[in-house]
């Protein structure tokens, strides 16, 4: 809708990935960012998936 | 396709290339599917990862050596980094808060019965059916102040001063692509929620441990509001009529 928008105010992670690989052609920077995406999400499952996990034994 | 030496050595002692044969049999029925997955997905995704150690400029022919954590380092300095972080954090609470919020509103209307109810049901899902690309398009158009009709009403309401582009300004940019992203994601929280709240009319008839929650389900008369409401139990599905049905064996 607003390709990051003015001044990188609806700039999210995933369009800053875009950006970096095919606007600037910055294919290892943008690797590097979806890499660390990918840590970040995967962090963030498996604390869901603990937490869950804690919640249904307690019940 | 016949095999008669498979017959045959069932009996007699196998040889070395005819056990062989055999555990590779499965392989080759599945080497088609094998060699396209590692083809256009398993090569692919090990050489992307491999970019993110390596200097690739599209334009740059003399770039493509390694260059290890160069590209982390510079990413932990780099604030355009961190604002698509918060900028994704923004997003994604504030997407999801009201998305859930009005599907939650919507699921409650749907869970009563009136007339046109099924007519209802199928429209309040249609944006799902959407793909968010056409989604996205058109609420930049209806966000345009020369094509759109948002801007004007919103200032005939005295929400805007003026019929400026919301999306232009920086202050109220993320506001157009979170209206849009509700707008899109209302009809699956609003559905999933119905089918929860229905599951949960199935159990609620049936007696359960002395809690707050039994106890305003025991009388069908006073229903539960819906957050007190049991979880939904497997026996919720049973046939009605089965001796584990809910309905068999309420007081």
């Amino acid at each position: 809708m607003t390709n990051g928008g003015p001044a990188d105010r609806t700039q999210i992670v995933a369009s800053y990935i875009f950006t970096q690989a095919f606007r600037r052609l910055d294919f290892g920077y943008a690797s590097a960012i979806a890499l660390v995406l990918l840590v970040l999400l995967l962090a963030y499952s498996m604390l869901i998936v603990v937490i869950r996990q804690r919640l249904i034994e307690k019940d | 396709m016949s095999h008669p030496e498979t017959v045959r050595s069932g009996t007699a002692g196998k040889s070395a290339l005819r056990r062989f044969a055999d555990a590779a049999e499965p392989w080759f029925y599945s080497a088609p599917v094998l060699v396209l997955i590692v083809a256009v997905m398993l090569v692919p995704l090990v050489l992307g990862l491999s970019y993110a150690f390596r200097d690739i400029q599209l334009l740059n022919p003399f770039s493509g050596g390694f260059v290890g954590l160069d590209h982390f380092k510079a990413l932990a300095e780099d604030e355009a980094f961190y604002r698509a972080l918060r900028n994704t954090l923004w997003w994604t609470g504030a997407s999801v808060f009201l998305q859930f919020v009005f599907g939650l509103i919507l699921a409650l209307l749907l869970d009563k019965p009136f007339a046109g109810r099924g007519l209802a049901q199928a429209l309040v899902f249609l944006p799902w059916a959407v793909p968010t690309f056409l989604a996205g398009l058109n609420w930049a158009w209806l966000f345009n102040p020369v094509i759109g009709p948002l801007p004007h009403w919103m200032a005939a309401l005295g929400i805007l001063s003026a019929p400026d582009n919301i999306l232009a300004d920086p202050h109220l940019a993320m506001w157009g692509p979170i209206i849009a992203n509700v707008w899109w994601g209302i009809p699956f929280f609003a559905i999933t929620l119905l089918a929860a709240l229905q599951a949960f009319r199935a159990t609620s008839m049936r007696p359960r441990k002395s809690t707050a929650r039994a106890r305003c389900n025991a009388s069908s008369r006073s229903p539960c509001p819906f957050w007190r409401r049991p979880s939904p139990s497997p026996s919720c599905c049973a046939p009605s009529g089965s001796p584990i049905s809910p309905t068999s064996s309420s007081s």
